[in-house]
Order: C-alpha cells, then structure tokens, then sequence
C-alpha cells in the first residue's frame, strides 16, 4: 500500500515540487491549493501523513489541522511548514499531531527524510 | 486510424528519460503495424534499435536518401514499389530517418499503402516527440528539485558565514550539506592558504583515496583546467592514468576550484556517486557554494587584517608609553596576555576575551600624559606627586572616550585601580559597581608587578605571589577573576611572557 500524503500550500510551484519528490519515492500525494480544499479532500479521503503550510488565505495551515483533528477519527500526523522567523504559539502546537516545524526555504530532500521518519519507514541514508 | 492508435499506445515504460529515441519504441512500431520499416540516421548509419535489413537495406537507405536530399518525402521505385521516407527529429547531431516500403500490387494499394505508411510515420513521430516531451518534464522536474535543494543549502550557507567563525567550520558545513543534496561518496574541500595556518583539508564522507594524495588529485585536476572553464566533471576517472595509479576506486569527479587570496589553490570537489554519472546541475551547485564560501573566505581575512591592524596600532600607541619607562618595559602586554588567560578561565565569551585583552594592552595608556619627573622618579612620590600620578586613568579614559567601540575598554582603563572594598581610585567604586574588565585588569596588573622586577623590590616568588592574591580576595582583588587566575598555570603564563610580541623599551 503506497503511503497517502496530503500536500497544502497555496504556493503551487512549493506544492508541487514536494509532491514531486515524495512521488518519486513512491508515496500517493493529494495536492491542494488551499485550507479549505485540503480540509475537504482530507475530509473525502483521510491521508496518512499530512504536509500544510502555515500562512494560506481562509484557513490557516493551524486551523485546518485543529479541525481535522477534532473531525476525524485519527490524527493525521503532520509537518507545518512556515516562513523563516515566523513565530508558532508553542501551546497550540502541543494539542495538535503536528511532528514537525520546517522554515522556509527548507530541501525538499530534509523534507522526505523528515516524512519517512515520522511515518516510521525506513530510510536508506 | 487504427494504426496511429496503437503506437501511440506504447507503453510508457519504453519511453525513459535521458533516451533519444526510448529503447524498444521502434521495434514495437514494426510489431504493431506490420509494415517493413527501416530506421537510419541521416549520415548513413543504421539505428541500433533497428534491424539493418529490416526494409530493403542499402538500396532502399541510397534511394531514400537522395530523395530527402530533394526534400521529397516519398518514392515510387521502377520495381512497383512505394517507397516512403520520414525524417525526426532527435536531439543529437544526425536526425533519424524512418524509412518503409510496401509491395504495390495496383493502383488501390498504392492508395491504401500511401495511406498505411503516412499512419506509421505519423505515429513514429508521435511516440517520439511525446517521449521527448516527457524526458523533458522530467529533467525539468529534476532541476527544479535540484533549485530548491541549492536555494535551501545556499540560504543556510548564509546562516552560518559568520566572519569571526573559523572557516574549518563553514567548510565542514558546506562539504556535509553538498554530499547529502549531491548524494556524492565524499566531498571535500582544500585550501592552500587558510588562516595562514597553512594548507587545510575537510572532507565529508570516505575519499576513495588517502587524504595526504588529495592535493595531487586536486592539483592534477587544476592542471587539466583551462581557463576559461569554471569547473571539471570526469565520469571516467579510470581513463586518466595519473588519477587511475592514485586510486583504483577513484570513478567520477566534479571539482570546482576556489581561488582565494593571491590565487593560492584551492578546491571544492565531489567524487564517486553511487547512482550515476555527475552533470551540469551538479557542477551548478558546488560552483554556488564554492562561490558563497570564496566571499566568505575573503570577507574574513580581510576582517582578520582588519583587526590585526587595529592590535598594531594600539601595540604601537601602547609601546610609546612603555618607551617612557623602561622598568615598566613590556608590561602592558603583559598584563594584557594575563587578561586574557584570567578571561579564558572564566569562560566569558571569545569577543568578551578580546575585549579584556584590549583592555590590558590600554590599561595604562594615559601614563603619557604623566609628566616623566614623576612617573620615573625613584623614591617615594610626595602626596601632590601622587596626586599627578593617579589622574593617569582619567587621561587614560579621555584618549579611549572618541572610539565608540571601545567604550567597555575605556571603563576598565579608568576605573583599573579600584578596591573591591571601594579604597581604590578614582571614583572609590565598591564591588559590582566596578566594571568586570577593569576588575580583571586590575588583578592582573598588580599580579605583573609582583612578577618583574621593580626598582624598589625584586620579583616575588610565585607561592609569595599566590598567597598575596589570596589575602587580598575580597578586599582589593575579585574573588571569581582571582580563582581564575590562581587556576591557571602560573609558570606557562611566565614562558607566554617570555615569547611576547617585542615591545619598544629604551635601553
């Protein structure tokens, strides 16, 4: 079974470039342009692992992993990506399943290493 | 039309990147279509994917090469034959032509065959351009990956390129990010000429040779270089006897050299990928950050002049005071180098150490405003003489008071004969009221004139001098700044003294 990631950023070119990578390592990658829509793709599809950015008009890459949280039945673990210096309320981020913080720019290699780490896989070094 | 459909439904696996015309694409063209077609390149040789004979041989490639050469695209030969050509478009230098024959058996075959053949070449074309089209996506793809890793690696290059870090540091950096984003065996970077510490070398992962061999690869590869290029890529190294007698593990190779100061050599290079040949892209990438770490390398020897010139000058301001006293010849350095040993020990930070170090160096700066009856009289000085001689740390805090840099030195200059227990002058300042360097200062300077010879006593022996610090803790002295210096080997401080910087003394 190929992993099911959900990618979230309102950035096409970022979106696309990590679904490329994490294709290429076989995983099965949901884009979506905004909060809403990935609220509503993982809502019709619940993914395994979720990668959102955090700034995005409508529904910020926090409040769409606080509703998923409250509205599925399992937590999707999930890495948040930010603008560099961007500061994260640190309580907030310790009652949702968000693994990871990564700035930006971040290596999309860094990127997939963090995801296969988190989903407990193994990683050929 | 039925023909067109099937071959451009072959599979995609056929089409790889990288592949001009992708592997198995023209054999299943005759397959599916049933028709003899022959494939050769324009200058005459045959395409390895096809077999030579497929479709009239010679005669037929003669035949349609002439009737390319008058941009005509099909025909007929004497013997009844349609004979049909399709040139393609490739993208090395000889474009391929697909060539293919039927037997015309009437005038309605002829039709059908014109037909048939036009489908084929049609199709040909087709899978063609769409498995161009793909491998360009996906070298697309690739490079913009590859954007991304190198604008992520070069933005956190910019994070750690600090000037006053060691460069060993910043190319420990940069030769473990490349090797991870490059997936290269090792990367190493070497320097001929770095902190004027003579050649370094850093290398992230395993060399496929001896590091001590490494400035013969590196000088070997320059070697090869010509001036106009920025960088060597070698998939096959084995080739190069000189670098095949080094190591016989020695595969791929891309170097980009780093010319820091007065041309000195020096390299950034990656070898051996397990996954594959090394190209442009990667080649791309070391050039950016040999360039970034170049700048970097550069800014900091200038800085490093920059402050050595600065230590000059204040060496040489300072040596004009010691060249007043010759009894008090060397003793600002002195004082200065004990700083720094008392700082070192107290663990203050290296700029907070460079700082007590200045401080020492200045500490009695304004003893040329000191009239020389006084400061070289023997004896001891009347009280208006005293009074003369102590206002050397007010002058001394007005020479520092212009530079604004300074200003935690010009503190600990005016303030380095204050007591603890506030006796001291010339502000009578108790305890924390007195600035941490001029604390530091003032221990020191009372140790170096226990420590040498004065014309009213001879030096103390270092027990004499240990348990007169110890009785002054708390009263004159600092007691973490005199733990520090109790804590510091006294006799590798006394040989320190003895390899200083040569002051100015009159004889």
């Amino acid at each position: 079974m190929k992993p099911k990631v959900l990618v979230a950023d309102d950035e096409a070119p970022i979106a696309n470039v990590v679904a490329m990578k994490l294709r290429n390592a076989g995983m099965d990658v949901t884009v979506a342009l905004d909060g809403q829509e990935a609220y509503e793709r993982a809502l019709a599809a619940p993914p395994d692992f979720m990668i959102t950015d955090l700034q995005m008009p409508g529904l910020n890459g926090l409040e769409l992993c606080a509703r998923l949280t409250a509205e599925l039945p399992d937590r999707i673990p999930t890495i948040l990506l930010t603008a560099k210096g961007f500061e994260i309320d640190k309580a907030a981020l310790a009652l949702l399943p968000i693994c990871r913080v990564m700035a930006k720019p971040f290596s999309p290699r860094e990127l997939l290493a963090r995801v296969q780490e988190a989903m407990g896989m193994c990683v050929v070094p | 039309m039925e023909v067109t459909q099937a071959c451009l439904g072959v599979p995609p696996a056929t089409m790889r990147a990288g592949v001009e015309v992708p592997a198995g694409l023209i054999e299943e063209t005759l397959e599916r279509t049933g028709v003899a077609v022959t494939f050769f390149h324009t200058d005459g040789t045959p395409y390895a994917g096809a077999a030579p004979e497929a479709a009239g041989g010679d005669a037929l490639r003669r035949l349609v090469l002439e009737a390319l050469e008058r941009n005509e695209d099909q025909v007929v030969a004497a013997d009844g034959r349609l004979r049909a050509a399709w040139p393609i478009r490739l993208r090395s230098r000889t474009a391929l032509v697909a060539a293919g024959e039927l037997v015309l058996a009437d005038a309605e075959g002829k039709d059908l065959g014109e037909r048939l053949l036009a489908a084929v070449a049609e199709a040909v074309r087709a899978a063609v351009a769409a498995a161009g089209a793909r491998a360009e996506s996906e070298a697309a793809s690739e490079s913009l990956l590859q954007n991304f890793e190198e604008i992520s690696l070069l933005h956190h290059l910019g994070e750690v390129l600090r000037v006053n870090r060691p460069v060993a540091e910043l190319l420990e950096y940069v030769c473990g990010e490349l090797r991870e984003t490059l997936d290269a065996e090792a990367v190493a970077a070497y320097l001929t000429d770095v902190d004027e510490a003579g050649p370094a070398t850093l290398v992230a992962g395993r060399l496929p040779f001896l590091g001590a061999d490494l400035p013969r690869v590196v000088a070997h590869l320059l070697d090869g270089l010509e001036t106009d290029q920025h960088v060597v890529v070698n998939n096959h190294c084995q080739e190069d006897p000189v670098l095949a007698a080094i190591s016989i593990a020695l595969d791929r190779v891309v170097l980009v050299p780093l010319p820091v100061h007065q041309g000195a050599p020096g390299a950034l290079l990656a070898v051996n990928r397990a996954a594959g040949e090394f190209g442009s892209p990667d080649a791309k990438l070391i050039r950016s950050a040999a360039s970034s770490s170049t700048i970097f390398i550069e800014n900091r020897r200038l800085y490093r002049e920059a402050q050595e010139m600065m230590l000059d000058l204040v060496r040489a301001l300072v040596s004009s005071v010691d060249a007043k006293d010759p009894y008090t010849c060397g003793h600002s350095e002195r004082v200065a180098i004990t700083c720094r040993r008392i700082a070192t020990q107290l663990h203050l930070t290296p700029d907070e150490v460079e700082y007590v170090y200045l401080a020492g160096l200045l500490h009695d700066i304004g003893k040329i405003g000191t009239p020389e009856r006084i400061l070289l009289k023997e004896g001891r000085l009347e009280p208006e003489e005293w009074q003369i001689m102590i206002r050397h740390c007010e002058i001394g805090g007005r020479i520092l008071a212009g530079i604004r840099r300074l200003d935690p030195i010009r503190e600990a200059v005016l303030h380095h004969h204050e007591h603890l227990d506030g006796s001291g002058y010339p502000s009578g300042l108790k305890g924390d009221q007195i600035p941490l360097l001029a604390r530091i200062v003032s221990l020191a300077d009372a140790f170096d004139a226990m420590t040498s010879n004065r014309p009213y006593r001879p030096t103390l022996p270092l027990d004499q001098v240990r348990r007169e610090i110890e009785n002054n803790v708390g009263t004159q002295f600092d007691a973490p700044a005199a733990n520090a210096l109790l804590n510091v080997d006294l006799s590798s401080l006394m040989q320190e003294f003895m390899d200083r910087p040569t002051s100015v003394c009159l004889p």
